[in-house]
């Protein structure tokens, strides 16, 4: 998962980027509503996490701009501001959720899971889930037919990503910037190297993960895409 | 009745509102490193590291109650007590300076400060400048270097603080073109501006090629 962190209080930023780090998201972090303004429009990013009060214009501007420029990303606004008007304020200008400061870190990730689920059912808490495949976010846990296997980070974030958009086909270039953070080498045979580390750790259930010719990948418990 | 200033929506209540958010944010960083930490099993080092990340945000707040007490005591403007007191501004200087040293986004020009005696006391001056140094920094466009000179005349003494070459975001200083402390005011802005008035100068907006460049008034010591 691909995450945008805008805030420009250097302790709360650095905290923020290594935390989720940790949590194994990808994240980007800027200080300012232009920076923001000018990542959240290059896209790729899961989810942003947009502080209020910004130096040059404050959050709720950058959120009603980038829904006026068509950039739908799920927004979690971060403030210190928490009067009901404020909250409103945020929701109108359409974030997603508001958290106030300070926080509990666990509430971020629940919040930052149920923002990024909307639409994706087969999502259920912080677990994904896909026939004998169940992930765990929350613990990253991944059990298959009720038997524990461990991946390694870079399995674990790309069968989460795969997860997340299963039944479509995931294009290269996605997995590259969702799962590498990397924007200039799709055609690498790092992710096809992944994929097969990733096939043989889930065993039989190392089937659902099928090529995509032409794509990418995609993981499916249904017919093949095609 | 309760004093207006007291009444929901009056100047305690803004007052009170904005130094919330000041106190939550250097809050944040303590609180989610603590939560963080606690979250898995790490070796002596990470904690100690962890220890060493949380220093900075728990000064601040230190700093903030500091400057609570500040606001909320009684003013020394009796002129008795600024001629009494004198400040060296180049050792002042030098003890701010030292708070940038290995921050490139500030440049200090402490020398031309010389031996240059103000009127105030040295640390409660020297939290002033930290004070609108950090008010700039935070609102430097882009990654413009703030700078610090002294220019002293034989009354005065300031100290000239821009932002080269994109300047400050305008609304930066707002708080400064008003002539008194309002209570949406950045308590940054407020503190600093008490600490000066109580010492007899100012702190002042003036305008530079189009930029806003800030004065800091220190009266010279008799």
């Amino acid at each position: 998962m691909r995450l945008l962190v805008v805030e420009d209080e250097v302790a709360t930023r650095a905290f923020l980027e290594r935390s989720l780090r940790e949590e194994l998201f990808h994240v980007e972090a800027v200080a300012d509503a232009e920076s923001a303004e000018s990542q959240a429009a290059s896209g790729g990013f899961d989810a942003i996490v947009l502080d209020v009060m910004l130096p040059d214009h404050d959050g709720f501007t950058v959120c009603r701009r980038l829904r006026t420029r068509g950039i739908d990303t799920p927004i979690l606004l971060l403030t210190g501001r928490q009067t009901v008007a404020d909250r409103i304020r945020g929701l109108d200008v359409g974030a997603d959720d508001y958290l106030g400061k300070p926080f509990a870190f666990e509430e971020l990730l629940a919040r930052l899971r149920a923002i990024t689920r909307r639409g994706r059912s087969r999502q259920l808490g912080g677990v994904l889930s896909l026939g004998p495949i169940a992930l765990d976010q929350r613990s990253r846990e991944v059990i298959v037919d009720g038997t524990p296997v461990v991946l390694s980070d870079t399995e674990f974030r790309l069968l989460r990503y795969l997860l997340v958009r299963a039944d479509k086909p995931v294009s290269r270039l996605d997995l590259a910037q969702h799962v590498w953070d990397d924007d200039d080498s799709p055609g690498s045979n790092v992710i096809d190297v992944y994929i097969g580390y990733l096939r043989k750790r889930l065993g039989a259930a190392g089937s659902l993960i099928r090529t995509v010719r032409g794509v990418g990948y995609t993981i499916t418990a249904g017919r093949p895409v095609s | 009745m309760s004093d207006a200033k007291d009444a929901p929506g009056g100047d305690l209540d803004l007052f009170a509102a904005a130094l919330a958010h000041e106190i939550r944010t250097p809050l944040t960083a303590v609180a989610g490193e603590i939560e963080v930490a606690l979250r898995r099993d790490r070796s002596a080092e990470e904690y100690r590291e962890v220890l060493r990340r949380i220093a900075a945000p728990v000064s601040e707040l230190v700093a903030i109650s500091g400057d609570l007490s500040l606001l909320g005591g009684p003013g020394t403007r009796s002129p008795a007590r600024i001629v009494a007191a004198s400040a060296r501004l180049d050792l002042i200087l030098a003890r701010v300076a030292g708070r940038y040293q290995e921050n490139g986004a500030v440049r200090m020009d402490v020398d031309a400060a010389g031996l240059v005696r103000v009127a105030g006391d040295e640390p409660r001056l020297g939290r002033a400048i930290t004070l609108v140094v950090d008010h700039a920094i935070r609102y430097r466009r882009g990654h413009a270097r703030v700078s610090l000179r002294v220019v002293a005349t034989p009354g005065e003494a300031r100290i000239v603080i821009d932002a080269q070459p994109s300047g400050f975001w305008p609304h930066a200083w707002e708080a400064l073109r008003r002539p008194a402390a309002g209570p949406t005011d950045p308590l940054r802005l407020r503190t600093a501006r008490r600490i000066l008035g109580d010492a007899g100068g100012a702190l002042q907006l003036a305008s530079g090629a189009g930029a806003d460049v800030v004065h800091l008034v220190l009266p010279r010591h008799a």
